[in-house]
């Protein structure tokens, strides 16, 4: 078994804001985070898998990149998390809850690797690591 | 269980090239990654040993620096991926590389070290790791 790790990286805009709490509970419980803001995050997913006896490759990497750019990449990609994307209308984009949508996103959408890890970092000092719920 | 993971890193030209393959199909599949080129290819090497005996060291440092310099140095050093494990046929894939370099040193390593993880970082977009075949638990795996 093989982990093979990509990286990639968008930029987005969001703003950490509950509707169903008054704007003084949201400002305590995220403080600066309320306020409309932006990330350069870096996405790093790993899949498991058995390499390809004749290519040697668990997955081709332009194939991976291309799954990950129409689930994941082009949804987020240079857009306001909280109005542009259906699910974080109702859900709070915080760094956890976009590394489980990354999550749901690819699980089973790649051909012959299984999702085993996905790691989303908002800048260098701080990321989510999400394992999925069964792991 | 202590885990110690030791960093090395050789400049290696490589190609993508299956030679059961035409030359088509080996640009079909490989894309331009079929032309010669080269990585610094990064490889870190996970070992654990359990350290409640009166050795305070997973391994001596200078076991896994002279299994790097003699085992892994000679073949790899501004080597040729393609050849350098003499193995038949071989196409020197991120995932191939990771599983000949576990092969290479696991039979090196002190009887008490177990191997626990190779991962070799080809670029800084791409990394593989390999833990044998016997996957462990990843609670026993940090590096996963």
């Amino acid at each position: 078994m093989i982990y093979l790790t990509r990286k990639m990286r968008f930029c987005a805009a969001h703003r950490l804001y509950d509707p169903s709490l008054s704007p003084e509970a949201n400002r305590d419980r995220f403080g600066e985070c309320v306020n409309l803001h932006g990330h350069s995050y870096t996405l790093e997913v790993t899949f498991a898998g058995k390499p390809d006896a004749k290519t040697g490759m668990v997955i081709h990497l332009s194939d991976l990149d291309a799954i990950a750019r129409e689930r994941v990449v082009s949804i987020l990609d240079h857009r306001n998390l909280n109005e542009d994307v259906e699910v974080f209308k109702q859900v709070v984009p915080t760094i956890e809850m976009l590394a489980k949508f990354v999550w749901d996103r690819l699980e089973g959408a790649v051909p012959g690797a299984r999702l085993h890890h996905v790691r989303l970092l908002e800048d260098d000092s701080m990321f989510a690591d999400y394992y999925g719920e069964t792991d | 269980m202590v885990y110690l993971t030791f960093v090395c890193a050789f400049n290696a030209i490589h190609r993508l090239w299956n030679t059961e393959l035409s030359a088509e199909d080996n640009i079909e599949t490989y894309g331009e990654c079929a032309n010669g080129h080269g990585h610094l290819f990064r490889i870190e090497i996970t070992v654990a040993r359990d350290i409640t005996g009166e050795n305070p060291v997973v391994v001596e440092r200078r076991a896994i620096r002279d299994i790097v310099d003699s085992v892994l140095a000679p073949k790899l050093r501004h080597g040729n991926m393609d050849t350098a494990f003499s193995i038949d046929n071989f196409v020197s894939t991120g995932e191939n590389v990771t599983r000949a370099i576990w092969q290479l040193i696991k039979c090196e390593l002190p009887k008490d070290v177990a191997l626990v993880a190779v991962k070799v970082i080809e670029t800084p977009k791409n990394s593989f790791v390999y833990c044998g075949e016997n996957v462990p638990q990843r609670a026993s795996v940090p590096i996963l």
